[in-house]
């Protein structure tokens, strides 16, 4: 969303600051918690301090939400059709790569979900903006 | 959809980010409406018409809907 011409200037940073604070906290709490769990703390509190970093970035998804309120009617397409490409290509590419994990591909942790969403959003949000340049 | 909002626009000699300011959208929503790339909301349509203090239907042509001319 870093890269849309939002209208509402105020709303638009305020979406950055919030954005910004929340993932600073995110990293430092990241390296906390591996750190607590190499010292390998009982149960339930293992639990705890490994997902301890979502804490921060727990209303993401509402600033998020948020944003797309504020961009225009042309922006919030845009957004609609990069976030469906990304959406519908993260599916399709997380079932290919487990069915041939039953193949006998390397087993690859959740975390690379994301990224490779945000790199399929990236890719559909510059595809929807050369359509409407 | 077809639209007069180029020439419009170049009438009063507004640069295409003057206008976007006046409508509350982005330069690049302008943009498209003008390469006729995307067709805006009734209610945007209503608010450039307004602007130029004419009908909707004389700013925007609406050249391949049901019931269109």
């Amino acid at each position: 969303m870093l890269f849309c011409d939002s209208v509402d200037k105020a709303a638009s940073r305020k979406y950055r600051v919030r954005m910004l604070v929340s993932m600073a906290i995110y990293v430092a709490l990241v390296y906390v918690s591996v750190r607590w769990l190499e010292r390998q703390p009982a149960a339930p509190w293992k639990y705890l301090i490994a997902v301890m970093p979502m804490l921060p970035v727990l209303f993401v998804p509402v600033f998020v939400v948020q944003f797309l309120h504020n961009l225009d009617e042309l922006q919030r397409r845009i957004q609609l059709e990069s976030l469906g490409f990304a959406f519908a290509a993260t599916a399709l590419s997380s079932l290919t790569y487990g069915f041939l994990e039953n193949a006998g591909l390397p087993h690859l942790n959740w975390v690379w979900v994301w990224p490779v969403m945000g790199i399929f959003w990236i890719i559909g949000m510059a595809s929807a903006r050369w359509r409407y340049r | 959809m077809k639209n007069r909002l180029r020439e419009l626009r170049a009438d009063r000699q507004w640069s295409q980010a003057e206008l976007a300011k006046q409508l509350e959208v982005s330069r690049q929503t302008i943009n498209a409406i003008e390469t006729e790339k995307y067709d805006p909301s009734l209610p945007l349509a209503f608010r450039v018409a307004r602007l130029f203090a004419l009908k909707i239907e004389d700013v925007f042509e609406d050249t391949n809907g049901v019931g269109s001319k």
